[in-house]
């Protein structure tokens, strides 16, 4: 199994079509472009194209949203076949899925579901994790997902759960610091304290990506909507995951009311800035 | 060994889909989560709220033609109704729709628009034809370089995504009028039938009309017939085909990826 390609230390934004033409003109400095998987399993057309060119200049992450690793169905092969000749195709820095399933008795939901932590669920995503890796023949990074609702029958939480998963099968992790707040904030945890038992529990280098993202206020609860800038408080979380495990590659991810490219590359900004700060303090305290 | 059978992670998932699906789950189902029952209710809810807005931007992606006649409006409750029938079988959403067309053929609320099924045919074919493998095309000039005494039985290999279709609607004409760069009035007679090809166009989708002629001819390529037969059945329909445009317009399109003597 080959260890993580490297990525250069950097911020990456989405590849989403109406920013295509201006960024593959204006090629802002980026440490990396990633793209949800799924949306280019195709074999040809013009957004393979574009997908080849944004390439040629920036390291590519690919992030996956449909496997269902956690399911109760059987693993989708021919997805997980669709998935391995992309990644042939485009040589990824980072490869990426979730923790979580979306179908179940064939019926896809094409959502990210949350599911109750137990033994046996850990016992299904570590053969899944390993099946993914060995066909792939690379360490996948795995993301913690946001969720609105916790099952009765959970036996540990679900950063402890991740924690296992990394020891288990060797996978790495997708920090998403939204999520992570969404959770704290919609259960009624401890963010802060949550990422230190997360990031202490797993071998040093296991955070091979972190995510930031907006969300928003519903009526129920916090929802990922992933449709506004990042709020100070994902900041501050931000802040103390890369005092906690060095500097990271980035994303700034943003699906919906997608902005201008420009208000993308300033949130990257923001990021950037964060991360040298972090830098800073880490430095102090050598 | 992992034996779903056996599973209580597959109850807890049926139990969330019936939740999720129906809005049915039942106290039992709601007991697996945490918290109040009647808040838990409304949070699976938020899910199927989810999913549906899911499957309805993939079919807007796919149908755009559609959505833009029936406006969004009606276009978003007959993405409830589609999905409530026939829910997205694939992680992958772009797979999503195959049957629409299908599906508004037998829409009780969309009878007086008896074009949308074949118009949604149409548009489910640019999709496939968007995303499919690039191809080059066979110039006119290399047909012309063939020897003249067996060119009767050359045999044209077509781009695999090449659609012909007959409908007894204008679907190309309400295809063209109906894109988001469409800049004129909307002028449509509903009364007159087309005769269609879906192709691509280097990395663009096209949707041009043909004359019966035509699709017969393109129909019998499809069918792997050598150019001899493709001709016998367009003079059959029309005595008065005129060959040479019927080609040039055909490899204009990049209808024809190779040459098989």
């Amino acid at each position: 199994m080959s260890t993580f390609a490297s990525l250069p230390d950097g911020i990456g934004i989405g590849l989403r079509a109406p920013h295509y033409a201006q960024l593959l003109e204006s090629l802002p400095s980026l440490g990396f472009i990633e793209v949800h998987s799924e949306n280019f399993f195709h074999a040809g057309g013009a957004a393979m194209r574009v997908l080849a060119r944004a390439g040629e200049h920036y390291p590519l992450s690919l992030h996956g949203v449909g496997l269902s690793l956690a399911s109760a169905d059987e693993l989708a092969q021919a997805h997980l076949a669709k998935l391995a000749a992309l990644v042939d195709r485009v040589e990824p820095v980072l490869v990426s899925e979730h923790l979580c399933w979306g179908a179940i008795d064939g019926v896809h939901f094409n959502d990210l579901l949350p599911f109750p932590y137990t033994r046996e669920a850990l016992s299904l995503l570590c053969s899944r994790v390993e099946q993914v890796q060995e066909r792939l023949g690379r360490r996948i990074l795995i993301e913690n997902l946001s969720s609105y609702v916790r099952f009765r029958e959970s036996e540990m939480s679900e950063c402890d759960f991740l924690a296992e998963l990394v020891r288990q099968s060797g996978c790495g992790v997708l920090l998403d610091v939204n999520n992570l707040y969404v959770n704290a904030q919609n259960f009624g945890f401890d963010a802060h304290d949550e990422m230190t038992r997360l990031l202490t529990a797993i071998p040093a280098g296991s955070v091979g990506e972190i995510h930031l993202a907006g969300h928003s206020q519903g009526e129920l609860c916090l929802i990922d909507t992933h449709g506004s800038r990042v709020c100070e408080a994902v900041w501050a979380l931000y802040r103390h995951a890369i005092t906690l495990c060095g500097p990271v590659p980035t994303l700034i991810e943003w699906d919906t009311d997608l902005p201008t490219l420009e208000v993308l590359l300033d949130e990257a900004q923001s990021a950037r800035r964060a991360m040298r700060q972090a830098r800073h303090v880490d430095a102090l305290h050598v | 060994m992992w034996m779903p059978s056996m599973s209580e992670l597959l109850l807890a998932q049926r139990r969330f889909a019936k939740g999720v699906i129906g809005g049915t789950a039942q106290a039992a189902d709601l007991h697996m989560l945490d918290g109040d029952p009647a808040r838990n209710r409304e949070l699976l809810a938020v899910y199927r709220g989810n999913a549906v807005a899911n499957a309805s931007k993939a079919l807007s992606l796919t149908y755009p033609v559609i959505e833009k006649i029936v406006g969004e409006e009606f276009f978003s409750g007959l993405c409830r109704a589609y999905w409530t029938e026939s829910p997205s079988r694939s992680g992958d959403l772009n797979e999503y729709g195959e049957d629409f067309s299908a599906f508004l053929a037998a829409f009780p609320h969309a009878r007086d628009m008896p074009y949308l099924a074949d118009v949604a045919q149409v548009e489910w074919c640019v999709h496939h034809a968007l995303h499919a493998a690039d191809h080059v095309a066979v110039t006119l000039a290399q047909l012309g370089a063939e020897p003249a005494e067996s060119i009767g039985q050359l045999r044209f290999g077509l781009q695999p995504v090449l659609a012909l279709m007959q409908s007894q609607w204008p679907v190309a004409t309400i295809w063209q009028q109906h894109r988001a760069d469409y800049a004129h009035e909307i002028n449509i007679d509903l009364n007159h039938a087309e005769c269609i090809a879906v192709h691509r166009l280097g990395l663009r989708v096209e949707v041009a009309v043909l004359s019966d002629a035509e699709l017969a001819l393109w129909h019998q390529a499809q069918s792997g017939q050598p150019l001899a037969t493709m001709l016998d059945t367009a003079f059959a329909i029309d005595e008065s085909f005129d060959v040479q445009a019927a080609l040039l317009r055909a490899f204009t399109r990049e209808f024809v990826i190779s040459l098989h003597a």
